[in-house]
């Protein structure tokens, strides 16, 4: 039952690692994305002798964590179905007796483990000799964090899924991811750590499903987070993961309803 | 005289295709203003937090950003089909383009406009608007002036290193890692140059002179000691002598290329 979903996420990785010239000036590109944050996070906290305070160590550790976040969460996919019902071949996908949208996942899947193998782990071992950090954390903290990550990345690919699945209404959906981007990475903490958010929008951010993407795990590993905070954060996760659930097959099946297809 | 009427037709009919679809180019534009701006209340917070960088204040570094952006708006708006250029090779449609009773170079600017473009210098124009009073700069007309030069020279920049990476593939055929790399050292730029390593520093002032898009213009306005070498005016016409000889270098990398060019035959 799983297989068909297992065997995209093998294509998935697979297609990534047949143009290797591709492959090294993607290395070289998110390299130099990722060092312009960590040189930048590096002179300021230098210059407000910040380097050697707890809060320094954590800013920098934080910004390279977050890069590298979201090179993996770049990885995945925008435009599935409405390039399916651009091209016509979302008539085919729906008569197959598998699931779209779990053939979707296991697509970014494929391609976030790839970008995890040939970006992150290279980027992410340089930048570490480069800005002498070291990375001492508890075995628990490391896990918990890579349990809110993947919950963290379904909420992000739902959220992804859902703006795609305009396309059964409006078939350019392209701009819509734009602003799907602005809000996400500025209430994520993908830009900058959340602790440097003035309080009044730390309390908006709480509410909002976006900091499980980025800060939630992140600050989980650097244990930054109080127990209690760490309650909210589990419940918070939750609610919005159930939620977005909903959200997502609801439209879902509105939208297949509805579906257009052209040329074919 | 042949040469604008006919770029302007072309101008004309682009943005006229376009607009079939009218909500399409807002909705665009829109979502791409928001991207910066996000991005740019990201930095904002930082700077405020911290006021000052290695001797930079933070509306220093707000001014450069804004030089970044709208010079890239620019670019983006004219010279972005060069980017395409390696696309247009290996599919043959520049064939269709050297057949045309005019410059081939005027052309390509003309016939296909980048409108995300205006995004950048809608979004650079909020910023600016918004925390002009923290450059420390006097608006008088002298200034004023002096900044549209700036930004025409910014720009200009911006299109000629566009225009060189482009025009790189008529000799290597793909040149997508060039333009990707292009894309990644443009991220440093929106800061002050002086911020980052040597080895950096080298690459942005001596082989992929963007420094020459915002640090340098920003020369023309700001009161930093780095600047204090030179008069305000003695920056100017650095910059535009610096402006003028890398678009010399553009136009005449692209012909040179042009010249060399043999078709794919597809």
């Amino acid at each position: 039952m799983i297989l068909p979903y297992l065997l995209e996420i093998k294509l998935s990785l697979r297609d990534r690692l047949v143009f290797k010239k591709d492959v090294m000036i993607r290395i070289i590109t998110s390299f130099l994305l990722s060092m312009t944050t960590m040189e930048l996070w590096s002179v300021i906290m230098r210059t407000s002798d910040n380097s050697g305070t707890t809060e320094g160590i954590n800013t920098i550790k934080y910004m390279l964590l977050a890069s590298s976040l979201t090179m993996m969460i770049d990885a995945t996919p925008g435009d599935e179905i409405t390039g399916r019902i651009v091209s016509g071949s979302i008539s085919r996908d729906l008569l197959y007796p598998v699931s779209l949208p779990l053939i979707i996942l296991g697509k970014s899947i494929g391609k976030v483990i790839a970008t995890f193998m040939l970006n992150v782990v290279p980027i992410f071992v340089v930048l570490s000799l480069m800005y002498n950090i070291s990375w001492t954390s508890s075995l628990s903290s490391l896990l918990l964090a890579i349990f809110f990550w993947l919950i963290g990345y379904l909420i992000y690919f739902m959220l992804n899924l859902q703006i795609d699945m305009i396309s059964f209404w409006w078939q350019e959906t392209f701009y819509f991811h734009y602003t799907k981007e602005a809000i996400y990475a500025f209430l994520s903490g993908a830009l900058i750590p959340l602790w440097y958010y003035p309080d009044w929008l730390k309390r908006v951010v709480n509410l909002l499903p976006f900091k499980n993407i980025m800060y939630v795990p992140i600050a989980t590993y650097l244990e930054t987070v109080s127990a209690e905070e760490m309650k909210w954060n589990c419940l918070n996760m939750g609610i919005w993961f159930f939620v977005f659930l909903f959200i997502t097959c609801l439209i879902w099946n509105i939208g297949v309803k509805k579906t257009v297809s052209n040329g074919g | 005289m042949y040469t604008v009427k006919c770029f302007f037709v072309l101008m004309r009919a682009d943005l006229k295709s376009r607009m079939i679809y009218k909500l399409s180019p807002f909705l665009y534009i829109f979502g791409l203003i928001l991207l910066y701006i996000s991005a740019f209340l990201g930095n904002y917070i930082m700077l405020t937090k911290f006021k000052n960088i290695d001797g930079w204040e933070y509306g220093q570094i707000i001014f450069i950003y804004v030089f970044c952006l709208v010079s890239y708006g620019v670019r983006s708006i004219f010279f972005n089909h060069f980017t395409n250029l390696g696309g247009m090779i290996l599919d043959g449609s520049l064939d269709n383009i050297l057949i045309k009773p005019m410059n081939s170079f005027v052309y390509l600017v003309g016939s296909h406009f980048e409108i995300g473009g205006f995004s950048h210098i809608i979004a650079g124009g909020i910023i600016f608007f918004k925390f002009n009073h923290l450059f420390g700069v006097t608006w008088n007309v002298k200034n004023i002036i002096f900044y549209i030069i700036a930004i025409i020279c910014a720009s200009l920049v911006q299109s000629s290193i566009t225009v060189i990476i482009g025009s790189c593939a008529f000799f290597v055929e793909q040149n997508e890692g060039l333009r990707r790399l292009y894309e990644g050292f443009r991220q440093f730029i929106y800061y002050p140059v002086t911020l980052y390593n040597k080895y950096i520093q080298v690459v942005l002032f001596c082989i992929l002179p963007l420094a020459f898009a915002t640090f340098i213009p920003a020369a023309v306005f700001l009161n930093h000691p780095v600047y204090n070498i030179m008069s305000k005016t003695s920056w100017l016409l650095f910059l535009v002598g610096i402006t003028g000889l890398l678009s010399v270098i553009a136009v005449g990398v692209f012909n040179f290329g042009l010249s060399h060019y043999k078709s794919s035959g597809t």
